[in-house]
């Protein structure tokens, strides 16, 4: 409820782009909260933009009261998320690393506390879901997220990449002649689109460049890549965060940006999740270190 | 829809039948004549005399409205990059490699492709593809011809590794009950994976049981049955998308099909004609190669 209110409220005073979430999270989240109001909150105005309806801003000023209250008894010691989080841990992680590294890690956990309820949210962008149910979030991500305090971080530093077979197919791509290849990109709309597109913006020693594969799913990125369908923009280390074999590099001059993964814990956990929380932490921190990846702390 | 019987077509349109009502009622009143024999009857399951008169026109009305929006859709889109929309897992095990063995052929030069995996979010999300395989209600087929359909059976299934930890395997569904099983969905909203969690239910064959893991993405599910984390619901072909050491415990447990269509957009740019052509007859060989079952029902309903 806090979450939704939050959200709704930032909407009503900067539009999408005060939302922390991606829109169509947002989207799913108000369509949850309108059905439990059975009150329209969101419409669609004539020139397609989703605005609030005049119920929803009426609502507003009810909206912040309410928050008030409830984030004065969050911080005052009485734990809204104990009948969550004490008999279950519930993680909120991208699809990817979840069936690629981190299931090892819950395998490890499962094997040291058998008797405790895991949840595993597995998706391919942050959903409303995550961010109201997670005890735990590992995720890249820029800001921060409400109720979640940022513990460390492993960076993933972006290239270029194409598979053997396309660099066989198609040669070495030069920079001249990259109007010529197929570049793979992100056709999602969610607020770190532009960020997953770095290699369209004509930055980064690029022309701008058109994209002529994509997907909306960023876990079939590499995917598409290593299956030798263009040029894609992914983070280096492959075999450690996706466990596919290692792309070659092409255009090496282009370094892409350094994104951060975070491993995020909710506030105000009780003592006995903070527990399970901690051995979570030292399991990703054993796997990263493990493949000599660096863990920072902020 | 409504030649069905008036709810039939509220069942398929998964509209609330007193909604449904006032919408019939609505269009009564601008035609000037009742749709159904008896109007008053709850039922509503033959046509009036004009009711059956008005059926064709109805029909190029919906032709008509189904053309628009692909127009629509068209205009705004670029007639070079095919749309797809897929299931995650099947995006990903089975159209890829596809669209891989696609990259030699002359067609591809000239176009790209958008694969799409997520979940739709409006009525009209799917008119923007031009190739569906997913599993989709009759009245989803507005715009698309179905051409073939995947029906694919599935069952319980564990890793070695984890049967060899537990030393105990499960000879009847009773048996269970001292094994990690896996469910779908999370804590919070079970309700919401009442169908992908067949298993839980108390049918098919099984006793209701509680999950000790919920994971919230049908793909991830598969991956946590390798990892030795439990007993779960896995798709039989799955196993040859790289989950070769998975076994199937207690065989004769058969949970409910899984049925993916393959279907093509109405209205398809000339550019991408022969991509979409050269997709459909290398997804049928690979469905062939993997001896899965193909259902060659096709058409659509509009």
């Amino acid at each position: 409820m806090i979450d939704i209110l939050k959200n709704l409220i930032a909407f009503y005073e900067g539009g999408d782009r005060a939302l922390r979430i991606p829109m169509t999270a947002f989207i799913d989240q108000m369509t949850r909260f309108e059905s439990e109001l059975d009150r329209k909150i969101l419409k669609v105005n004539p020139g397609n933009s989703v605005v609030l309806t005049d119920f929803a801003r009426n609502f507003i000023p009810y909206a912040k009261k309410c928050l008030r209250i409830l984030e004065d008894g969050v911080y005052s010691g009485i734990n809204l998320d104990d009948h969550k989080t004490e008999q279950h841990i519930t993680i909120g992680i991208a699809r990817d690393s979840m069936t690629t590294w981190a299931i090892n890690c819950i395998k490890s956990f499962n094997k040291m506390h058998p008797g405790l309820r895991l949840s595993i949210i597995a998706e391919d962008s942050v959903t409303a879901k995550m961010v109201d149910n997670s005890t735990i979030i590992f995720w890249c991500i820029e800001g921060d997220l409400p109720y979640f305090n940022k513990m460390w971080y492993i960076e993933y530093k972006y290239g270029l990449y194409a598979s053997e077979s396309y660099i066989q197919r198609y040669g070495e791509p030069s920079l001249s002649a990259m109007s010529q290849h197929k570049i793979i990109a992100y056709s999602g709309k969610d607020n770190n689109a532009s960020l997953t597109n770095w290699h369209l913006t004509g930055d980064y020693n690029l022309p701008s460049l058109k994209a002529d594969v994509l997907t909306q799913s960023r876990d079939l990125i590499v995917k598409m890549t290593s299956e030798g369908l263009g040029i894609g923009a992914v983070c280096e280390r492959q075999d450690v965060y996706y466990g596919y074999p290692p792309l070659r590099r092409v255009l090496k001059f282009v370094d892409g940006p350094i994104l951060k993964s975070y491993f995020m814990v909710r506030k105000g956990v009780n003592e006995q999740t903070y527990c399970n929380v901690m051995l979570f932490d030292q399991l990703f921190k054993s796997y990263f270190k493990s493949k000599n990846v660096k863990i920072h702390y902020e | 829809m409504c030649r069905d019987g008036f709810s039939e077509a509220c069942r398929e349109f998964q509209c609330d039948p007193n909604r449904g009502l006032s919408y019939l009622q609505e269009l009564q009143r601008c035609l000037g004549f009742v749709l159904f024999e008896g109007d008053d009857e709850p039922s509503r399951e033959t046509l009036s005399s004009e009711g059956r008169s008005f059926f064709p026109s109805a029909r190029r009305l919906v032709d008509s409205y189904v053309s628009g929006i692909l127009d629509v859709h068209e205009s705004n889109q670029r007639d070079d990059i095919l749309v797809v929309r897929s299931t995650f897992s099947y995006g990903k095990n089975l159209l890829l490699p596809c669209i891989a063995k696609m990259t030699t052929s002359k067609d591809w030069q000239h176009v790209g492709i958008d694969l799409i995996t997520q979940k739709r979010v409006g009525s009209n999300d799917n008119a923007e593809a031009h190739v569906l395989f997913m599993n989709y209600r009759d009245s989803d087929y507005l715009f698309f011809d179905r051409k073939w359909t995947l029906v694919l059976s599935q069952g319980l299934y564990a890793s070695e590794g984890y049967l060899l930890d537990i030393g105990n395997y499960p000879k009847t569904p009773e048996d269970l009950s001292s094994h990690s099983i896996l469910g779908y969905g999370d804590v919070f909203d079970r309700d919401a994976y009442k169908r992908l969690n067949w298993h839980l239910s108390g049918e098919y064959g099984l006793s209701e049981m509680e999950p000790s893991i919920l994971i919230s993405s049908p793909g991830v599910i598969t991956a946590a049955v390798e990892a030795n984390l439990g007993i779960g619901p896995v798709v039989d072909s799955h196993v040859q998308f790289g989950y070769q050491k998975l076994f199937k415990v207690l065989p004769e447990v058969t949970g409910p099909p899984i049925v993916l269509d393959f279907a093509v957009r109405k209205k398809i740019p000339p550019k991408l004609g022969g991509v979409v052509h050269e997709l459909n007859d290398l997804m049928l060989k690979e469905a062939d190669k993997l001896e899965l079952r193909v259902d060659h029902r096709s058409g659509s309903i509009a």
